[in-house]
């Protein structure tokens, strides 16, 4: 187990099977995408309050599970640095921060579009919304804090740590409409519990949740797979892929 | 379909303009995710590519 984890952490070895695997993860987040979103505008029933106005969740309530589930994967490749000091991971870190900081960008522009209709104001500095916020400021705050930095290896040691501080702010988003009285509604999407919506609902949002994480996790091996090219363009197995490359454009 | 015509659609009941702002501005991000990876990915082999050939040159002077 360790040793095909640590072979993972090696470049050379991510490349070759992320080469393999993201196709099928992209071929599958666009199928997942395409068929959840034209189900929610187009099949899925109005909600009996909001209208037709609650299709606008099938875009914001997957943006904000992947808004936070990316901070954490964000963090968690920031601990595997700290700890095993797996190069690859503090990669992962970086390439994580601006595709997070979109989905949270989304997550919050688009509750603040749902939020006009539904409660008469853009913006209000609620305990949900505010948390959000924040999430997105942290985003921002390791990408600049990485490229405020030269020193590779510091830039990581800095990044990862600030990741982690900024952990503690997820379960403040999760419970912040518990713990204090919000205008944003408690969760009504679980994949644990009996669903709060009906079914015709439910199932074209799961099919967009799922859909939201595969596209996480193509854009991200895409941005790692270039910053490794990046990283390792003077070893052999770079160059002698950038002639395979050349040789085949001509 | 939820709906009996093109006009309806659009309308949404009086929402479409929320609604089709939020799927809009949701398609541009992923895409924009998209897009982003893949010219970085193209600037890379460009750079390299020309940075052999200036190394090819060098060789052949």
């Amino acid at each position: 187990m360790w040793k095909w984890f640590y072979k993972l952490g090696a470049p050379k070895s991510f490349f070759a099977l992320s080469g393999k695997l993201l196709p099928w993860f992209s071929i599958s987040a666009l199928l997942f995408l395409s068929i959840g979103m034209v189900w929610g505008l187009l099949f899925s029933p109005p909600d009996y309050q909001q209208g037709d106005a609650a299709r606008i969740m099938f875009i914001h309530v997957p943006a904000s599970i992947l808004a936070q589930s990316s901070y954490f994967m964000m963090a968690s490749a920031g601990v595997i640095f700290l700890i095993w000091r797996i190069k690859l991971a503090e990669v992962a870190l970086q390439c994580a921060a601006p595709i997070g900081a979109s989905i949270t960008f989304l997550a919050l522009i688009t509750g603040s579009i749902w939020g006009k209709p539904m409660w008469g104001t853009w913006w209000v500095w609620d305990a949900r919304l505010t948390s959000t916020l924040v999430l997105f400021f942290l985003f921002v705050g390791i990408m600049a804090l990485r490229s405020a930095m030269e020193n590779r290896a510091s830039a990581g040691r800095a990044t990862s740590l600030l990741a982690l501080v900024g952990l503690v702010n997820l379960p403040i988003i999760k419970f912040s409409v518990d713990w204090w009285n919000t205008l944003h509604q408690s969760s009504s999407f679980s994949l644990t519990e009996k669903p709060a919506m009906p079914i015709e609902m439910w199932f074209p949002l799961l099919l967009m949740v799922i859909g939201f994480y595969l596209f996480f996790f193509s854009v991200w091996v895409m941005r790692i797979r270039t910053e490794i090219l990046n990283r390792e363009r003077k070893t052999d197995w770079v160059r002698n892929l950038i002639k395979e490359k050349v040789s085949h454009a001509v | 379909m939820q709906f009996d015509s093109f006009a309806e659609i659009i309308n949404m009941n009086g929402h479409g303009f929320y609604v089709w702002s939020v799927y809009l501005i949701g398609i541009s991000v992923l895409l924009l995710n998209v897009i982003r990876p893949k010219m970085l990915m193209k600037k890379f082999y460009l750079e390299q590519k020309h940075s052999m050939k200036i190394q090819g040159d060098e060789k052949a002077s």
